[in-house]
């Protein structure tokens, strides 16, 4: 079984192979684009994984009305809790 | 069905680590919510050495909710989260594994729901998973898909149900420390081709004690992740 990096080597070493090829391949094209490409790619990655950590932090669920619930259900425990005199200090 | 068994089908093992607070509103919960299932559990409570005195409280509970239900296991120091499973497993009579936290940001009343999820179609894992179903979560899931490919949306999560035989195999393949370790199992899980279903859970910040979020976490979640995507084969 392979790691994940060793899989997502195996995915990107064709397009890197492509990439170089079109390089020299002869199509009309500049070298700042060639360089420029990948790195513009993987800032926009970056900036996507950023965005998507923030995205998933606020949309956690953290319910208000869980917190509520859960209040009053922690003053139902401690009542009943007496009642049948149990010793919690 | 339970007159044929001997002992309870679910084990509830709960680490706890100064918890006095908490435990008894824990455990009362979880008699509340497991009381009309037909479901049978057991619980234990794994401390470690806590210094508030989070032990004797469990002793009271054990004389009012009883021996067959609570069962105290403690250890001889804070010794960490793997072990603590560990050393719960041994004594663990069900054939399946409830891992949850003790401080209520994990509520007992989805124990029932997952028991169904299940046994609907014989899971091996049910994970219980803070992010809610649709809209922004698609991005949280692409993300994660693209990096590890685990297909399970809350890989930090520690309220989760195992067949027991799964979660031995997977503590005992699984190196990593703290939470890092709860991803490490599940990303292993998916490796072996387990079946998880997931059942949508609601996470309330810790009540009494200091909050579990924070840039920490965010750093520690986004490490984990590195190391599972290079070494975890």
């Amino acid at each position: 079984m392979a790691t994940q990096f060793q899989i997502y080597l195996t995915k990107i070493t064709p397009i890197l192979f492509v990439w170089i090829v079109t390089y020299f391949s002869g199509i009309p094209h500049s070298f700042e684009i060639f360089i420029a490409t990948p790195i513009v790619l993987i800032g926009l990655l970056g900036i996507y994984a950023v965005y998507s950590v923030i995205a998933g932090v606020l949309r956690f669920r953290n319910c208000e009305e869980a917190k509520v619930e859960l209040i009053r259900e922690i003053d139902e425990a401690r009542a009943d809790f007496k009642r049948r005199n149990v010793k919690l200090d | 069905m339970p007159g044929n068994r001997r002992g309870p089908e679910y084990s509830i093992i709960l680490p706890t680590y100064n918890e006095k607070d908490n435990l008894p509103i824990c455990l009362w919960l979880i008699e509340k919510c497991m009381k009309d299932t037909g479901y049978s559990y057991e619980v234990i409570i794994v401390d470690d050495a806590s210094p508030d005195g989070t032990q004797d409280i469990a002793k009271q509970l054990i004389k009012e909710f009883g021996e067959e239900k609570i069962i105290l296991k403690p250890r001889e120091g804070k010794l960490g989260l793997g072990t603590a499973y560990i050393h719960g497993m041994k004594f663990a009579r069900g054939n399946f594994i409830i891992l949850m936290d003790a401080d209520l940001s994990h509520h007992p009343k989805f124990i029932p729901e997952m028991i169904r999820l299940q046994k609907q179609k014989n899971y091996d894992i049910i994970t219980g998973t803070r992010y809610s179903l649709g809209g922004g979560v698609v991005g949280w899931d692409l993300r994660r898909k693209f990096l590890l490919q685990p297909g399970v949306s809350d890989l930090t999560g520690s309220f989760r149900l195992y067949k027991k035989d799964i979660l031995a195999k997977l503590i005992s393949e699984s190196v990593s420390k703290g939470y890092v370790f709860q991803m490490e199992m599940m990303f292993r899980a998916k490796k072996h081709g387990f079946t998880i279903g997931e059942v949508p859970i609601t996470f309330v910040d810790r009540f009494f004690g200091e909050s579990k979020l924070g840039a920490q976490e965010v750093i520690s979640y986004a490490k984990g992740l590195l190391y599972l995507f290079f070494t975890v084969s």
